[in-house]
């Protein structure tokens, strides 16, 4: 990892083009292959450019200049140092897992944020829908009007779930002509639950923590607001 | 004893139903519609005065607000307060090939928990489908100032709305005391609509200041869409970054109207 502070310009042409005349800048060059240029503000960098560019350095006239060209779509960012404050280089060691915590709430709001995550045209009908035996965690429509049942599990999903699920199938009828779709959600089927599911004509989707946080977080990050705010009581 | 066991005999309420009949089923059909663009099942309160509904969408973006007096309806009983939860999606099917020439009548009975609906012209037709379990959840209104308001003829509204989602999934609506601006902003494309305020499709304009918000226009899309089948007049409500009411005006003293929350748009 290249890391500089030097008074810079920077010149992107590719897709679009952009000009950024000269000012003071942190420059981090990634081992692979990814380019930052930060000012003093802003969480985000002012330019980038993703994974898998191509470096070049040369000496022009007394200074450094970069560019990192990335081959498809091709384009290109080129940084003309000035003034260089800091040049220094790192081979980092980083193994560690990144692991996130989520939870089965969190799986939930994954799904009723974005129902594709469960199929292509899922209407999400209610969620913690009161049925005799408990609550339903999400209760919806597939494309052809059967009703789908879902229960989640952030563990591998076994017996437990299954007799769940059954429980409230019991309590639920499909619209007439349709049918009820039992679905299980989990990262993964415990060990012999796949014959019983199989056999009980469950279904089971995979769905992990990790998938679960970065959806949540792609529309946390959304700039739609929701009426809560508002509602009265 | 006996006179206690008589007494409570007495004071047993009736089984709760309620019948009502509407000249024009195709009326009938167009109000379900305006619920459906935005929930699929919902539950209806019905009362001695008429029919009430309010239900958010299921990511709670947006929110229905539906009342229906019983003058609405050519014939209207009710004999105490249901609620009884139906799939509106499911009774649109089997209202489908309704005709303005029929007639509706719908009947409820909380005995048997069916909803029975008979569509009369020179042949009757008559459907009876099951109801379900009605969540005992309320939901609260928006309380919302509203600085602006812009009273637009729907169809007008619908054509401006369909313009915008053509270039986007977003629409910026501005209201200045003389002027209704719509735009919308593509990656390619934008657009911009300015409705000043003599304008044919505009009925009435009231900003108290420049009002500003940005709306999600598939949801917008929706509403606009359903509620314009129902009704020609629509009043817009809102305030800066605040969610959006729109009201779609009634024939037959009904109300009809939606809340939307915006999308904060960061600079």
């Amino acid at each position: 990892m290249v890391v500089m502070v030097a008074e810079c310009s920077v010149n992107y042409s590719g897709r679009t083009g952009s000009q950024l005349g000269n000012g003071e800048r942190l420059i981090v060059l990634k081992e692979d292959g990814c380019v930052l240029v930060h000012r003093g503000r802003d969480y985000q960098p002012v330019n980038w450019q993703p994974s898998g560019c191509i470096f070049q350095s040369q000496v022009e006239k007394g200074t450094l200049v970069v560019k990192a060209i990335r081959p498809t779509p091709l384009e290109s960012l080129t940084i003309v140092t000035e003034n260089m404050h800091l040049l220094a280089s790192f081979h980092l060691k980083d193994e560690a897992a990144f692991s996130l915590h989520a939870t089965e709430e969190d799986m939930q709001r994954a799904i009723l944020v974005q129902p594709d995550l469960i199929e292509a045209g899922l209407k999400i009908v209610d969620f913690e829908k009161k049925v005799a035996p408990g609550f339903v965690d999400i209760y919806a429509l597939d494309r052809e009007g059967n009703t789908v049942v879902i229960e989640i599990k952030k563990d591998p999903a076994g017996f437990p779930a299954i007799k769940q699920l059954s429980e409230y199938l019991k309590h639920l009828q499909p619209a007439p002509g349709r049918r009820l779709r039992p679905i299980i959600v989990a990262p993964s089927l415990a060990k012999g639950a796949q014959p019983v599911v199989a056999k009980m004509g469950i279904e089971f989707k995979q769905l992990g923590l990790q998938k679960a946080a970065e959806v949540l977080q792609s529309h946390a990050s959304s700039d739609q607001k929701v009426l809560k705010g508002w509602l009265g009581s | 004893m006996l006179e206690s066991s008589i007494a409570s005999e007495k004071t047993k309420p009736a089984h709760a139903m309620f019948k009502a009949t509407m000249n024009d089923a195709r009326l009938f059909r167009n109000l379900l519609g305006a619920i459906s663009s935005l929930i699929e099942e919902a539950d209806f309160n019905a009362t001695p005065e008429g029919i009430k509904l309010r239900s958010m969408d299921p990511s709670h973006i947006a929110m229905v607000d539906f009342e229906w007096p019983k003058t609405a309806f050519d014939t209207y009983e009710c004999n105490g307060n249901t609620k009884l939860r139906l799939s509106v999606s499911n009774l649109l099917k089997l209202l489908k090939r309704t005709r303005s020439d029929e007639s509706i009548e719908v009947v409820y009975d909380d005995t048997n928990k069916k909803l029975n609906i008979t569509l009369k012209n020179k042949i009757t037709r008559k459907f009876i489908t099951p109801t379900l379990e009605p969540s005992t959840e309320e939901v609260p209104t928006p309380k919302v100032p509203f600085n602006a308001r812009v009273k637009i003829t729907a169809a007008s509204l619908r054509d401006i709305i369909d313009d915008a989602q053509a270039i986007s999934d977003n629409v910026k609506l501005e209201v200045t005391p003389d002027k209704f601006t719509v735009r919308a902003t593509g990656e390619l494309s934008s657009a911009l609509i300015e409705l000043d305020k003599g304008s044919d499709a505009i009925l009435d304009i009231d900003a108290k200041e420049p009002t500003k918000a940005t709306y999600n226009l598939n949801y917008l899309g929706e509403i606009i869409r359903a509620g314009s089948g129902a009704s020609e007049v629509t009043s817009l409500e809102f305030s800066t970054n605040m969610p959006i009411k729109v009201e779609f005006e009634m024939p037959q003293q009904g109300r009809l109207l939606y809340y939307l929350a915006p999308r904060i748009e960061s600079e």
